[in-house]
């Protein structure tokens, strides 16, 4: 039932505030638009895997960027002292020394597959803020189960972070 | 047992399909009796599903390794109550069968209730929910069954995961399925108004509480979320922006926007599409966030679980997307606004504004959330993004939202001028002032933070002058003293004054998450026994260490540390990391000190990690101000929304007021009615 019930004469034009209101939300929106626009661009990183990363070079030095690839077995250097730890990921081609100022999950050791996000330093080594590894699950071999440094613990926090 | 309940499953299918179309055919074709029969079949169904329920819990309870999901997610020595009972939504085939199990019994609720106001809406919104509860059982039946056999029977289970052996998550997702669902509700009632033609203002008025219920529980859900994350997972934080918390995040922020929206349709008859297309969104946001958990198309903390009921899913979320949007439009000729807004600067006007923000919010978020899948789609390349993105993005829109929170208790429905509303202003804008003063002298040197400060203290002046002063204007009326006058003043008109309890509530959330997210920091530093470090005016001096202590499933080691302020030790915390050689996982058990008055801050210690025999032990402190301020605000929002919940004489008198012109033309009795 769609009534009228206002009288045409108190009412002002129909058509002015109809654009006013168009007008206003057409605003509101764009700002929003801008807000989302901005935000991806100037917070937005890549996610690469090893050959990738290496095939760009230094173009993407100091750039921050997510690297992707398999954990080398044994080039796990753990500092406690000064609570660092470095290692290798490699996609099979090519191998990347990574740091990460921070202390990793015990079974580290026994991770695949590790997700590291960071910046590439000029001299070909990763720095990363964030490791996400893939571990094997105890109960079903063919299971895998991420951690993350960031709580050192099973759960993943794949979009990082920064608070 | 489970064959009972297997096949108590399958009869629920063959119940689902008929009682949809019973529904559906009784009311087109005019047939009393299969109305009825409809609505004897919502009762059944539930039936079953309590039935398919029970001897999953049966299996669970005598340890019945045969079943995947039992072996799964259970062991010999977990404790029946409650883990054991909460394995059942651990797995996914659980945890949908949790989902149509909720559903069902929502869907009895309603039609208990909602059958003699509603008589000729019902029908159809029998035939729509049993619909969706359609494509769970033919999922559960067919794609992931909670029966599914193990090859070889173990002899004992891999146990529950000890991170999710915590009182907050037992509760949590029961929390959070009681708000996913039951927004189903509302969705079949506005479905049914645009398939019934009824589109007169009744659904909303009926389904209004029915929204707010499990909006409160989603609520719930992500509050109880964000206190399990802080005192379990040990990062010092409690909201990641994780895919998943996203997708619980975004149906809530549709649905406030829905709550908010229904008002200006209840006044003024108008927003008519703005809220069938709100309610259609938040149930797309449900089914997605449900798609999201279950498939593992995006990491995330929650998807242990990934497999190919994601393909199902997506289609699913498309037929009810694409299906909806049609209908909506070849009803739009009957949902045409009754009353024209007069005025830009009107309480309408603003709500109107409300719903952009909060749609926009929400839309914000999802495109952050699948920003990995459209990039790849369109560049070919994958991006992601993070915390950063979300807390700029949302942040904003949120800002916005506070300065609306603020100015609407000073514009009325219908219109004010620029110069009324400034006056009214004056008084509250000094306030501001002084509190981001207030906050500027307390430490607070930022400019986002105390803008942020700033507006909360506009909504706490103007919402708490509105209540303030409309109890005083009820007083000189009625001579009733302050708080009788205060609490009749909420039961008449319990939207308004309870809206501004809640608004009040999410100012002391909104305090918390300022101060956490702004001024915490951040500290680890590699101690030998004896040593000590300093953080945010206080110093830790690591003072003992031992491990290899029993500790239930697990293995302890916990470290003592003194915690001196200004040279007086004012607490002994013992973080701990506990090793489960199960599952080979350790789990880190933050020491948390809060530190008084008014719930300054917290004071939040791990251990990272240590040498071998423990000559170097690395602790990592987070210091969190304001944090406690987010789980009371959160406590206050859970009471002030009960309070605006609550049935009152009045509001059911008008129900039936409403209702009763729904009896005149065509319509039926059920039986017994």
């Amino acid at each position: 039932m769609s009534v009228n019930t206002f009288p045409q004469s108190t009412r002002k034009p129909r058509a002015k505030y109809q654009i006013k209101f168009l007008l206003g939300a057409f605003l509101i929106l764009a700002v929003i638009g801008y807000l989302i626009f901005f935000g991806i661009s100037s917070t937005q990183q890549y996610y690469w895997s090893v050959g990738e990363l290496f095939n760009k070079g230094q173009s993407v030095v100091g750039q921050g960027v997510r690297v992707g690839g398999n954990l080398v077995q044994g080039s796990i250097n753990e500092d406690v002292k000064n609570s660092k730890i470095s290692f290798s990921i490699s996609d099979g081609a090519h191998s990347l020394p990574v740091s990460y100022n921070g202390v990793v999950p015990d079974t580290f050791d026994k991770a695949t597959q590790v997700i590291a996000e960071g910046k590439l330093n000029q001299d070909g080594t990763f720095t990363a803020s964030l490791v996400l590894a893939k571990c094997p699950s105890k109960y079903d071999a063919s299971k895998l189960e991420w951690y993350s440094t960031a709580n050192n613990a099973n759960i993943n926090y794949a979009i990082g972070q920064q608070k | 047992m489970t064959t009972l309940g297997s096949i108590a499953l399958v009869i629920s299918l063959i119940v689902a399909v008929y009682t949809a179309l019973a529904g559906l055919l009784g009311v087109r074709g005019r047939a009393p009796e299969l109305t009825a029969s409809a609505r004897n079949g919502v009762v059944a169904f539930a039936g079953l599903m309590t039935v398919v329920v029970l001897s999953v819990l049966y299996a669970l309870v005598t340890r019945d390794f045969s079943l995947s999901l039992v072996a799964n997610h259970s062991s010999r020595d977990l404790p029946i109550f409650p883990y054991t009972i909460t394995a059942l939504w651990s797995d996914q085939s659980g945890s949908l069968l949790f989902w149509s199990w909720i559903l069902s019994l929502y869907g009895v609720a309603v039609v208990l209730k909602k059958w003699s106001t509603n008589g000729d809406l019902m029908p159809y919104v029998i035939a729509v929910l049993m619909g969706i509860q359609t494509f769970f059982a033919l999922m559960l039946n067919y794609v992931t069954s909670p029966f599914l056999k193990m090859e070889i029977t173990p002899a004992d289970g891999a146990g529950l995961n000890p991170l999710l052996q915590h009182p907050a998550m037992a509760i949590h997702p029961p929390m959070l399925y009681l708000g996913y669902v039951g927004f189903t509700i509302p969705f079949c009632f506005a479905i049914a108004a645009l398939l019934s033609g009824r589109l007169n203002d009744a659904w909303i008025r009926t389904t209004r509480r029915w929204t707010m219920l499990p909006w409160l529980f989603l609520g719930m859900g992500l509050l109880l979320g964000g206190r399990w994350a802080y005192d379990v997972l040990g990062w010092g934080g409690y909201w990641g922006w994780d895919p998943v918390e996203n997708a619980a995040l975004m149906p809530w922020l549709v649905g406030t926007a829905f709550l908010h929206s229904v008002m200006v349709q209840e006044r003024k008859s108008a927003l008519k599409v703005w809220n069938v297309g709100l309610i259609i969104i938040a149930f797309g946001l449900v089914l997605f966030g449900t798609f999201l958990t279950r498939s593992g198309v995006i990491q995330s903390v929650h998807a242990f679980t990934e497999s190919d009921v994601g393909a199902w899913f997506l289609s699913f979320i498309a037929l009810v997307l694409i299906s909806s949007v049609a209908l909506l439009f070849t009803r739009l000729d009957k949902l045409e606004s009754e009353h024209e807004f007069d005025s830009l600067l009107s309480r309408e006007v603003l709500f109107l504004v409300n719903n952009i923000l909060f749609l926009g919010a929400a839309m914000a978020i999802l495109i952050g959330v699948i920003w990995p899948i459209l990039s790849e789609l369109v560049s070919g390349e994958t991006l992601t993004v993070a915390a950063p993105y979300y807390n700029l993005v949302v942040g904003s829109i949120f800002a916005g939202l506070l300065l609306l929170m603020g100015v609407i208790p000073l514009v009325g429905w219908g219109g004010a001028t620029l110069a009324k509303l400034g006056r009214k202003l004056v008084g509250p804008l000094v306030f501001t002032v002084f509190i981001t003063l207030l906050a500027f002298l307390l430490g607070a040197r930022d400019p986002i933070p105390l803008l942020g400060y700033a507006l909360i203290a506009l909504v706490v002046a103007t919402t708490a002058a509105d209540l303030y002063w409309s109890t005083r204007a009820r007083m000189k009326n009625t001579h009733e003293r302050f708080f009788l006058a205060f609490s009749r003043l909420l039961s008449r008109n319990r939207r308004r004054y309870g809206g501004y309890l809640i608004h009040l509530s999410v100012m002391v959330l909104a305090v918390g998450v300022i101060g956490s997210r702004a001024y915490s920091t951040d500290q680890t530093s590699a101690l030998a026994k004896g040593q000590s470090f300093t953080t945010a005016g206080y110093t830790l001096t690591f003072e003992d260490i031992s491990g290899n202590i029993p500790d239930g499933e697990g293995i302890l080691t916990s470290a003592t540390v003194g915690v001196y302020e200004g040279g007086k030790r004012i607490a002994t915390l013992q973080p701990g990391n506990v090793y489960y050689p199960r599952q080979q996982q350790p789990e880190t058990e933050p020491a948390i000190y809060h530190d008084p008055p008014l719930f300054r801050r917290d004071l939040y210690l791990i251990i990272n990690g240590w040498s071998g025999n423990f000559d170097t032990v690395s602790f990592r402190a987070y210091v969190n101000p304001m944090i406690n301020w987010v789980w009371f605000g959160g406590f206050l929002f859970l009471i002030s929304t009960v309070v605006t919940l609550w049935p009152d004489a009045k509001e059911s008198a008008a129900q039936v007021r409403v209702a009763i012109p729904e009896k005149k033309g065509f319509s039926y009795s059920p039986p017994g009615e």
